[in-house]
C-alpha cells in the first residue's frame, strides 16, 4: 500500500554557518494493508522525521514515496489533498493537534466541514460514532482541550485522524506522554480500531514490549539506518545493536558496558554506524555494511548469522 | 470572559469609559447648554453653579464643550484604531503566514512607516493633506497600523508552526481557512490589548495634533483645539485648559490601564491553562 524508496532527510540549521544533520539515511519500507509495522530506536535516531516523511508533512532531501503506485513526493498540493484522509499521522505531542481555542467536537467535525459535502446531521451523527469508538462519552464532546486528561486527548487526536476513513495511520510515540495504564489502553484500543477498519499501521515507540505485542513486524533504527527488520526480532536478536537495546531495557539499573573508546573516527568513515558502541567490532567492520538477507531477516552487520 | 470582570484594573477602567462613552453619546440630551451658544455678557466665567467647568472666551459652556469633545475625541479614537487594526492585522498575518518575499515587503514597509517619529509623520501629512478632521485621521492611520501588523505577524508565527495547523491543512484546508479559522482566533488576544492602549495613544495624539492647529476645525468642540483655544487666557482663566486637559489624560489613562489589566488577565488564562494538567 505504502512504499518508501531510499528516504534521506539531511537538516540544515544555522544561516551563515550552517550545520548539516542526516537525521534519516537511505530507509526502504513497504505496508501492507492491515498489517502493523513497528519501528523501535533510541531517542533522535530519526523515527519522527521519517514519520513525517511518510505521511508527506517533510520533503524528503532525496527518495520517494509511493501510495497504491501513485508517486506522493513532489506532488502539488492540490492533488495530494486526494490522499490527505488516507494516511494520517498521530503525532508526538496531542497537546497543540487540537486548537486550544475550540471545543474537540468541532475540531473532529473539521474534517468533514473541510472536506464538504456532508450535512450538518450527518457530521454530528459521525463525531458522535467516532468519540463512541475511542471510548469516550458524551459529556467530553463539548469540552476544550484543556478541559480533558492527556490520555482522553490522545484519544480525541485519534477520532480525529479516523474521521476520513484512513486506509494508514502513523501513530509516532502516540502513547510516550502518558501513564503507563493508560498506555496499555490506548494501544488495545488502537489495535482494536486497525481490526476491525483493516488499517496499516505504523508504530512508532520506545517501548520494545508494546512493539512486541503489537507488531507483525519491527524494524529497528540506528541513527537514521534501519538496523534490522523482520518478524520475531526481539525473541531472536541478530543485530549487535537490537541485542544492546534490549539489555538496556532488561538491565536498565545495571552499569553499562561500552567498549574501549576506539578515539574519533576519520573523516568520512564508511564503515558500521554503530562501529563506535559495537561490542562486537572487528577491523572488518570498516567497511561499509549493506542490509543483508539472514534468515527471513534483514540485517545491516556482516556477523550476523 | 466571567474571569476577566474579576480583575480589579479592568473594573475601574470600565467604569471610567463607561461614563465617557456614556457622555460622549448622549451629550445631546446631558449637557446643560448648547455648545454652539455664545454669550458674550458671560466671557470666561470661574466655574459657579451655572456653569460648573466655567465658560470659555466666547462665552460658551465648558461642561457642555467638554462632552461633545468626547464626542469628537472617542469617534476619533475607535475609528482610527478600528481601520488600522483592520489593515495590520490583515497585512501582519499574510507576512507572518506566508513568509519570504511577501513577509520582507510588508516589514520593509512597516519598517519605513516607523523610521519616522510617528508625531513627525502624522504632523508630514497632515501639513501635505491640509487641516481637517478626515486628514489627520488618515495621519493617525498611517502611524497605527504598523504597531498592529507587527503584533499580528509576531503572534502568526507561533501560531504558524502549531500542530493544529498542520493538521488542518493536513486534510485539505486551504491557506485562508487556515489564518480566518485558526491563526485569527490564536493571535486576537495581544491584538486586543494592543487596540486598547492604541485607542489611548491615538485621542493624545489626536487632541496634539488638533492643539497644533492640524485637527478639526476650531469651532467644532474638541478637547485638543480647546486646549489650543485657552492657551492665551491660561493665566487669567486656567479653567479654559484645565478641564478638557483632565479629560484626555483620565481617558489615555484609562485605555491604558484597560489594556494592562487585559493583558495580566490572559496572561493570567494562558498560564491556568498551561498549568491546569498538560502532562
Ligand atoms: N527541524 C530540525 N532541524 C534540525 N535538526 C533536526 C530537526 N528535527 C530533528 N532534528 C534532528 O534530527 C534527528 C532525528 O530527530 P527525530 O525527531 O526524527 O528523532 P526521534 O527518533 O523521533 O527521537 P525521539 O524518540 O526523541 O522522538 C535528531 O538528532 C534531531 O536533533
Ligand atoms: S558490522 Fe561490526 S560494528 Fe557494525 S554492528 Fe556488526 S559487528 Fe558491530
Ligand atoms: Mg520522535
Amino acid at each position: 500500500m505504502l512504499k518508501a524508496e531510499n528516504l534521506r532527510c539531511v537538516y540544515t540549521s544555522g544561516l551563515i554557518k550552517t550545520v548539516k544533520k542526516t537525521a534519516v539515511c537511505g530507509v526502504d519500507l513497504e505496508i501492507c494493508p492491515g498489517e502493523t509495522v513497528a519501528i523501535v530506536g533510541e531517542s533522535g535516531c530519526g523515527k519522527s522525521t521519517l514519520a513525517k516523511m511518510l505521511v508527506q508533512q517533510l520533503e524528503p532531501t532525496s527518495g520517494e514515496v509511493f501510495f497504491d503506485g501513485t508517486k506522493l513526493t513532489g506532488m502539488n498540493w492540490k492533488n495530494l489533498r486526494k490522499f490527505m484522509g488516507k494516511i494520517q499521522l498521530i503525532p508526538q505531542n496531542p497537546d497543540d493537534v487540537v486548537d486550544p481555542r475550540w471545543t474537540v467536537e468541532r475540531s473532529v467535525a473539521e474534517p468533514f466541514v473541510i472536506c464538504g459535502g456532508f450535512s450538518r446531521e450527518e457530521i454530528s451523527a459521525n463525531v458522535a460514532a467516532l468519540f463512541e469508538e475511542v471510548g469516550l462519552s458524551a459529556e467530553h464532546r463539548p469540552r476544550y482541550p484543556h478541559e480533558l486528561s492527556g490520555g482522553e486527548l490522545q484519544r480525541v487526536v485519534i477520532a480525529r485522524a479516523l474521521t476520513l476513513k484512513p486506509e494508514l495511520l502513523v501513530c509516532d510515540e502516540a502513547t510516550s506522554m502518558l501513564d503507563v495504564s493508560v498506555q496499555a489502553f490506548i494501544v488495545t484500543m488502537l489495535k482494536e480500531i486497525q481490526k476491525k477498519r483493516g488499517l496499516g499501521l505504523v508504530f512508532i515507540t520506545h517501548d520494545l514490549e508494546a512493539a512486541k505485542a503489537v507488531s507483525d513486524r519491527v524494524l529497528v533504527m540506528y541513527a537514521g539506518e534501519i538496523v534490522e527488520e523482520g518478524k520475531d526480532v526481539f525473541d531472536r536478536p541478530l543485530h549487535p545493536y537490537t541485542r544492546a537495546l534490549m539489555d538496556a531495557v532488561q538491565y536498565a539499573s545495571l552499569e553499562v558496558v561500552l567498549p574501549e573508546d576506539v578515539g574519533p573516527l576519520p573523516d568520512g568513515f564508511s564503515g558500521c554506524s554503530y562501529y563506535k558502541l559495537c561490542r562486537e567490532r572487528t577491523e572488518a567492520c570498516k567497511e561499509s555494511q549493506k542490509l543483508r538477507n539472514v534468515s527471513e531477516r534483514l540485517v545491516r552487520c556482516w556477523k550476523a548469522k | 470572559m466571567i474571569e476577566i470582570l474579576k480583575n480589579r484594573q479592568i473594573i475601574l477602567s470600565l467604569i471610567i469609559l463607561g461614563g465617557l462613552i456614556f457622555m460622549a453619546v448622549f451629550a445631546g440630551v446631558l449637557a446643560p447648554y448648547d455648545y454652539k451658544e455664545k454669550d458674550l455678557q458671560n466671557r470666561q466665567q470661574p466655574p459657579s453653579s451655572d456653569h460648573l467647568f466655567g465658560t470659555d472666551h466666547l462665552g460658551r459652556d465648558i461642561l457642555t464643550m467638554v462632552m461633545y469633545g468626547a464626542r469628537a475625541s472617542l469617534f476619533v479614537g475607535f475609528a482610527v484604531v478600528s481601520v488600522s487594526l483592520a489593515i495590520g492585522v490583515t497585512l501582519g498575518v499574510l507576512a507572518g503566514y506566508y513568509g519570504g518575499w511577501l513577509d520582507e515587503i510588508i516589514m520593509r514597509l512597516t519598517d519605513s512607516f516607523l523610521a519616522f517619529p510617528s508625531m513627525f509623520l502624522a504632523l508630514a501629512i497632515t501639513a501635505f493633506l491640509g487641516q481637517g478632521m478626515e486628514n489627520m485621521m488618515l495621519a493617525l492611520i498611517a502611524v497605527e497600523w504598523t504597531v498592529f501588523a507587527r503584533v499580528a505577524r509576531g503572534s502568526t508565527l507561533d501560531v504558524k508552526t502549531k500542530g493544529y495547523v498542520r493538521a488542518s491543512r493536513w486534510v485539505g484546508a486551504s491557506n485562508s481557512y487556515v489564518m480566518i479559522k485558526h491563526v485569527l482566533p490564536n493571535i486576537i488576544s495581544p491584538v486586543l490589548i494592543m487596540a486598547s492602549i492604541g485607542i489611548g495613544n491615538v485621542i493624545l495624539a489626536a487632541a496634539g495634533l488638533s492643539f497644533l492647529g492640524f485637527g478639526v476645525q476650531p469651532s467644532t468642540p474638541e478637547w485638543g483645539s480647546m486646549l489650543n483655544a485657552g492657551r492665551t487666557y491660561f493665566s487669567t482663566a486656567p479653567w479654559l485648559m484645565f478641564f478638557p486637559g483632565l479629560l484626555i489624560m483620565m481617558t489615555v489613562l484609562a485605555f491604558n490601564y484597560f489594556g494592562d489589566g487585559l493583558r495580566d488577565a490572559l496572561d493570567q488564562k494562558m498560564k491556568n491553562l498551561e498549568l491546569e494538567g498538560r502532562f
